[in-house]
């Protein structure tokens, strides 16, 4: 298996189970009506696995494979990058918008949901909204990955 | 998708060449042994210049590594 191929499952694997975790939780709490204080606290946790695994997978893997680590992408490769990034664009071009009316059209609802603190629940939500639609591209984007190299293999 | 209507005969000019691996003709044209695998088995079609690397590693006209397919 290619190193950049190895790499596309470490990225899609971690981040389904890590950020599949956070944002879990995070939308059980919005529905249930009460968002956890140490929110930022459990996205910086997330962040630092998310980091951590991320490097030590990708290094562990490229000792493995020392002969392709060091090499630039050939042309395959940069295909299966360039098919990924323009459908993960496209992606991203539709998820943020659908994202933000559907924000939009439930602020009523969170206002109504969080009378404690509206405006914060709301910028909390959004925000987390948005970081999911970013989530979704990635994971979206390791999988095109994998299937284009499961593909040529 | 339907394979590109191109043949080659990377396997035997490999064999030829005294059983050259996948491995060292990836790395006499810049490529990974993935990216090799592929085009030798008709997966993916190489660019011109990748083309004329491989025709230049086994000192053979590019005609000689891949031919076109036509259509009856």
């Amino acid at each position: 298996m290619a190193f950049r191929e190895k790499s596309a499952w470490v990225a899609a694997g971690i981040t389904l189970v890590v950020w599949g975790y956070y944002f879990g939780l995070f939308w059980i709490e919005v529905a249930a009506g009460h968002i956890d204080d140490n929110l930022l606290r459990r996205f910086v946790v997330c962040m630092g696995i998310t980091l951590v695994l991320m490097i030590g997978l990708n290094l562990a893997s490229g000792v493995m494979t020392k002969k392709n680590m060091d090499m630039p992408p050939d042309e395959l490769e940069r295909q299966i990058e360039a098919n990924a990034d323009r459908f993960g664009f496209h992606l991203l071009e539709l998820l943020v918008p659908i994202g933000l009316i559907a924000g939009l059209l439930a602020t009523g609802t969170i206002r109504t949901s969080f009378p404690d603190d509206p405006a914060g629940a709301v910028a909390v939500i959004f925000a987390n909204g948005v970081l999911m639609t970013f989530i979704i591209t990635e994971v979206v984007r390791s999988i095109i990955h994998i299937v284009s190299y499961r593909m040529t293999a | 998708m339907a394979p590109p209507p191109i043949s080659n005969n990377i396997r035997r000019l490999r064999f030829d060449h005294n059983e050259m691996t996948q491995q060292e003709l990836a790395d006499r044209i810049g490529m990974t042994r993935q990216t090799v695998a592929a085009i030798e088995q008709n997966k993916y079609s190489p660019s011109l210049e990748a083309a004329f690397r491989i025709a230049e590693v086994f000192g053979v006209e590019i005609g000689e590594v891949f031919q076109w397919k036509k259509s009856s």
